[in-house]
C-alpha cells in the first residue's frame, strides 16, 4: 500500500466521530447551553465562535466531562455515547483538551510537564522511553531547548505551545482548543497556527473556540456559532460571514473583512 | 575511551556526590554514631546479639574521647540520652515525610494527620497485646409515663433497642477478637506492620471523603477528624482502655528479660544502654527503609503525577491522570508510614493514649515541612531533625517548666524561615546553608573548646560565683590566652632567667595567634550579642538563670551562639567582599567572575 492510498482511504472513510444531539446545561435558570445539536465528522478541522457568555467554553467542559449536562442531553463520540464518564476516561478514549488560560504545571519543568500526558498509557514503559517520548512532544512545539526550564519561568508564548505539546502527547483523535491564540503576537500564532495545520494534516479532528476571526476564519473549514447558549448558525466560513443573523449578534456589520 | 573523557566523567560524578554532600554526611553521622558511644577495649566474652560487632572490635578512640568529653560537659545527657533522642528524631522523621508525601507532593493539605499515627499506636497494641474481650454496655433505663399501655410499648421498644446495640457490640467484640485475638503477646515488630497496614486501610476510607472537599475545607475535616478520634477513645474505655492511656507497650529487640548480672563483666550495668542502642539500630533501619520507599516513589512517575494535581488538578484530570486514583494512593501510602511512626512512638514511649490524636502533633510536622521544605521529602527529614534536637536538647532544659514549649519556639523558628528561606533548609541558596553550618561550627567553637583543661575551670569557677557573667568570661578568657601566648614568648629557666630568643616554632606559634586575634576581634560583635546581650537577658532578666545548672547554661549559650553565629557567617563575607571592593580593587580574586 503506498502512501498515497492510505491517505485515501482515511479521506473516503470519514466517519461521524462527534454527534451531539439536544445537548442543553442550565445553571440555577441561566440556560448556558440549550438543546444544542451539532455532528464533527473525523478529520475536520472546526471553528466555534459568538460572544463572551455564549456557552462555548460550558460546551467544551461538557464534552471533555468537566461538567454534566440536563438529562437527555447525548454526547456520540465514536458512536459510543459518553455523557458521564470522567475527563481521564475520555482522554483515554482520545478526548484531549486546552484551557482558555493556560494552565501549566508550574513547578515542574517543560520536560515533565509533557511527561504527565504519557504516565496513564505507558505503564510497563521504562522511564528512560517515558522521556524520551516526552521529549519528541516537546521538540513538536519547538520547545526541546526549554526542557529543563520550570513553566513559572517560560513567556506566554511558549506556554501556549507547551499546552499545546501536552493534549497533543494524549493522542487524541478529537482535540478541543480554547482560544488558542489569545495573548500572542502575531508571529507566535502564526506558529500556533501551522501547529493545528499539521495535527490536522495527520487526520486529527479538531475543534477551536476563538475570538480573533482574521486567523480562524482562514484556518477552518467549518464555523457553528453559539449565542445565548443556541446554535444560531453553521456553515462554512463564507456563508457564515454573510449570515445576518450571524452579523447582528455577533460580527457586527464589518464582517466581510474577515474573509 | 580518552583519558579526557574519563576524567570528565568522573567530574560528572563527583558534581552529583558533591551536590549531595549534606546528605550524605548526614546519613554517615546516622550509621556511625554508635560506635561513637562504645569505649575502647570493651570486649564481649560471648556472643550477646547481633550487636557484637559493634561491641567487639571497640572503636575509634579519637571519637569515643570526645563522646566522653562531651558526656562530662553534660551536652549529651546521661545514659544515652543522645541515641534515645536521635531515635525520636528518626521517628519524627518518618512521621514528618509522610505529612510531605501527601500534602507536600499530592497537594491534599492534611492538618489532622495525628489521626493516623494514633490509630496505629492502638492497632499496634491491640495487636501486640490482644483485645479485652466482653465490652459491656450500659443498657437504657425503661422510661415509665404512668400510662400502662404506653409503658409496656416503650419498655419493650427500649428492650428491643438494647438487645440490638448489646448485640452490635458483641459482635464488633468478637469480630476484633477474632482478628486480633486476646490477652496474650505478638511480636511487637509484627504489631508495628499491622499497625501500618490498618493505618493505609483506614487512610482509603479518609480519602473517599477527601475526595468530595477541596483546599481550606479539606484541611477542616482534616483538622477535625483527629479531635472526633480522641473523643470516641475517651467514650469507649472498654475497647480503647482507660482514658488516661495503656502503658507498658513493648518495645521491639528490647532485652528487659535479661538481668544486668547475666550480661558480661564489661557491660555490667549498662543493659539499657543496650536496649536503647538496640531500638536506635532498629528504628535506624525503618527510618532508612520507609524514606528509601517514600523518596523511590515521589521521584518515579507516580511521584510526577501526584504533583500534577497538586498543580492543577483539572488539567492533570485532562491529560488522564485518574485524580480519584491518585489521590486515595497518596493518602494510603501517607498513612501507612504515619502508621509506622506512631507504632514506633508509642514503641518508644512504651505508652498509647488519647493523647495521640492531639493537634500539636500534626501541627508539629507541618511546621517541620515547612522549615525543612516542603515538595522535598529530604526537606522533612531536615526539619524533624531541627527541630526536635533544639526542642529535647535545648529548650527542654533551658526553659524548665514551661508548658507547650514546642509550638513557641517552632513558631518563631517558623517565621524567621519563612522570611529568609521560603523554600526551605533542604532548598536555601547555597550562602544560607554554608552560614547555618559556619554558624553550628561558630557556636560549638565557642562553648565547647574554652571547657578543657585549663580554660574551663577558670570558666566554671567564674559562673559557681554569681558575678555578672559576660565580663568576667571576656576577662578570663582574654588573660588565659594572654598566658599562653607569654609562654611562647620565651623560655624561663629554673633560676627564673630567659635563657633563649625566640625560635622558628614560637614565631610561627606567634604569627598564629595573632591570626586567631584578628578574626576573633571580628567575631567580638558575636561574642558582645550572645554573650552579653544574649545571657543578660535570658539568665537575669527572664530569671531562667536560677534554676541553671551548669549544663543548661551551656546549652543556652549554645543556642545563642547558634543565633547570632548563623546571620554573622552570612553577612560577614559579603560585608568582607564590599570592603575588599572599596579598597583593594578585585585585588584577593583577581581574574574570577563574581556576580552578586
Amino acid at each position: 500500500m503506498t502512501i498515497d492510498t492510505i491517505s485515501e482511504s482515511t479521506q473516503t472513510s470519514k466517519h461521524v466521530i462527534l454527534k451531539v444531539s439536544s445537548l442543553s446545561k442550565h445553571f440555577k435558570g441561566l440556560k448556558a447551553v440549550n438543546n444544542v445539536n451539532l455532528s464533527v465528522k473525523s478529520g475536520e478541522l472546526i471553528g466555534i465562535i459568538g460572544p463572551n457568555g455564549a456557552g462555548k467554553t460550558t460546551f467544551f467542559n461538557l464534552i471533555s466531562g468537566f461538567l454534566k449536562p440536563e438529562k437527555g442531553s447525548k454526547i456520540m463520540f465514536n458512536g459510543d455515547n459518553i455523557v458521564g464518564k470522567r475527563p481521564h476516561k475520555l482522554a483515554k478514549l482520545g478526548i484531549a483538551r486546552t484551557f482558555q488560560l493556560v494552565r501549566p504545571f508550574k513547578f515542574l519543568n517543560a520536560l515533565e510537564n509533557t511527561t504527565v500526558p504519557h504516565i496513564p498509557k505507558n505503564t510497563y514503559v521504562s522511564s528512560s522511553v517515558l522521556k524520551n517520548k516526552a521529549t519528541w512532544s516537546l521538540i513538536e512545539v519547538d520547545l526541546a531547548e526549554k526542557k529543563n526550564y520550570p513553566a513559572f519561568i517560560l513567556p506566554h508564548g511558549d506556554l501556549k505551545r507547551l499546552d499545546f505539546a501536552r493534549s497533543l502527547a494524549v493522542q487524541p483523535q478529537l482535540l478541543l482548543l480554547d482560544e488558542p491564540f489569545s495573548g500572542l503576537s502575531h508571529e507566535e500564532a502564526f506558529r500556533v497556527e501551522r501547529l493545528i495545520r499539521e495535527s490536522n494534516n495527520k487526520g486529527m479532528t479538531i475543534i477551536i473556540v476563538e475570538h480573533k476571526l482574521k486567523i480562524l476564519m482562514r484556518l477552518v473549514q467549518r464555523v457553528f456559532v453559539l449565542h445565548e447558549g443556541r446554535l444560531i448558525g453553521e456553515g462554512s466560513p463564507q456563508e457564515i460571514s454573510n449570515n445576518q443573523e450571524v452579523i447582528s449578534a455577533y460580527l457586527g456589520s464589518e464582517a466581510k473583512e474577515y474573509v | 575511551m580518552d583519558r579526557k573523557q574519563i576524567a570528565e566523567k568522573f567530574e560528572d560524578v563527583w558534581d552529583e556526590i558533591r551536590s549531595r554532600s549534606y546528605y550524605i554526611v548526614g546519613v554517615l553521622l546516622l550509621v556511625f554514631f554508635p560506635f561513637l558511644l562504645v569505649t575502647p577495649g570493651s570486649i564481649l566474652s560471648e556472643p550477646f546479639s547481633i550487636l557484637n560487632s559493634f561491641y567487639s572490635g571497640g572503636s575509634i578512640p579519637i571519637l569515643s574521647d570526645l563522646f566522653n568529653l562531651g558526656q562530662e560537659i553534660g551536652l549529651f545527657g546521661k545514659n544515652a540520652y543522645l541515641l534515645n533522642i536521635i531515635a525520636l528524631c528518626l521517628i519524627w522523621a518518618i512521621f514528618a515525610a509522610s505529612w510531605d508525601f501527601l500534602s507536600g507532593y499530592t497537594g491534599q493539605v492534611s492538618f489532622g494527620h495525628a489521626i493516623f499515627w494514633g490509630f496505629s499506636a492502638y492497632v499496634t497494641f491491640w495487636v501486640a497485646t490482644g483485645v479485652p474481650i466482653g465490652i459491656t454496655f450500659d443498657p437504657l433505663d425503661p422510661i415509665v409515663l404512668g400510662i400502662p399501655i404506653l409503658d409496656e410499648i416503650l419498655g419493650s421498644l427500649i428492650f428491643l433497642i438494647n438487645a440490638f446495640i448489646d448485640f452490635i457490640f458483641i459482635i464488633t467484640n468478637e469480630i476484633l477478637v477474632f482478628i486480633f485475638g486476646s490477652n496474650f503477646m505478638r511480636p511487637p515488630l509484627a504489631a508495628l506492620v499491622v499497625g501500618a497496614f490498618t493505618s493505609a486501610i483506614f487512610a482509603v476510607g479518609i480519602g473517599f471523603i477527601a475526595l468530595r472537599v477541596k483546599g481550606p475545607y479539606l484541611a477542616l475535616v482534616t483538622l477535625l477528624l483527629p479531635l472526633i478520634a480522641s473523643q470516641i477513645v475517651v467514650i469507649m474505655t472498654d475497647l480503647f482502655g482507660p482514658k488516661y492511656g495503656i502503658p507498658f507497650i513493648s518495645g521491639p529487640f528490647v532485652v528487659e528479660r535479661i538481668s544486668p548480672f547475666d550480661l558480661p563483666p564489661d557491660l555490667m550495668g549498662r543493659a539499657s544502654e543496650i536496649n536503647e542502642l538496640n531500638f536506635f539500630i532498629f528504628v535506624l533501619v525503618i527510618f532508612f527503609i520507609s524514606v528509601f520507599l517514600m523518596m523511590l516513589v515521589a521521584y518515579s512517575r507516580i511521584g510526577l503525577a501526584f504533583q500534577s494535581i497538586r498543580e492543577d488538578e483539572d488539567a492533570a484530570e485532562s491529560l488522564g491522570i485518574n485524580v480519584r486514583f491518585y489521590k486515595i494512593l497518596a493518602f494510603a501510602g501517607s498513612a501507612f508510614f504515619a502508621g509506622l511512626a506512631g507504632g514506633l512512638f508509642s514503641q518508644y514511649l512504651r505508652f498509647t493514649g488519647p493523647s495521640f490524636f492531639a493537634s500539636s502533633f500534626s501541627f508539629s510536622i507541618i511546621i517541620m515541612c515547612v522549615i525543612g521544605g516542603i515538595g522535598s521529602i529530604s526537606g522533612g527529614v531536615v526539619g524533624a531533625f531541627v527541630l526536635t534536637i533544639l526542642l529535647e536538647l535545648f529548650l527542654k532544659d533551658i526553659f524548665h517548666g514551661v508548658q507547650s514549649l514546642d509550638l513557641l519556639g517552632y513558631g518563631i523558628l517558623l517565621i524567621v524561615t519563612l522570611r529568609y528561606m521560603p523554600f526551605g533548609l533542604a532548598r536555601a541558596s547555597k550562602d544560607q546553608k554554608k552560614a547555618c553550618i559556619v554558624g553550628v561550627l561558630f557556636a560549638i567553637s565557642w562553648t565547647i573548646i574554652p571547657i578543657g583543661e585549663g580554660w574551663g575551670t577558670n570558666i566554671i569557677a567564674s559562673l559557681s560565683s554569681s558575678l555578672p557573667l559576660g565580663t568576667d568570661v571576656l576577662s578570663n578568657i582574654l588573660s588565659v590566652s594572654f598566658e599562653t601566648l607569654t609562654s611562647y614568648m620565651g623560655k624561663v629557666d629554673y633560676m627564673g632567667q630567659i635563657t633563649s630568643s625566640l625560635s622558628d616554632g614560637d614565631i610561627l606559634m606567634t604569627l598564629s595567634f595573632v591570626l586567631i586575634f584578628t578574626f576573633g576581634l571580628i567575631a567580638s560583635v558575636v561574642f558582645f550579642f550572645a554573650e552579653i546581650i544574649g545571657l543578660f537577658f535570658m539568665g537575669d532578666i527572664l530569671g531562667l538563670s536560677r534554676s541553671w545548672t551548669y549544663e543548661d547554661l551551656i546549652k543556652a549559650k549554645f543556642l545563642i551562639y547558634v543565633a547570632v553565629g548563623i546571620p554573622f557567617a552570612f553577612y560577614l563575607p559579603k560585608a568582607f567582599k564590599k570592603v575588599r571592593l572599596r579598597f583593594w580593587g578585585v585585588w584577593p580574586s583577581a581574574g574570577r567572575y563574581e556576580p552578586d
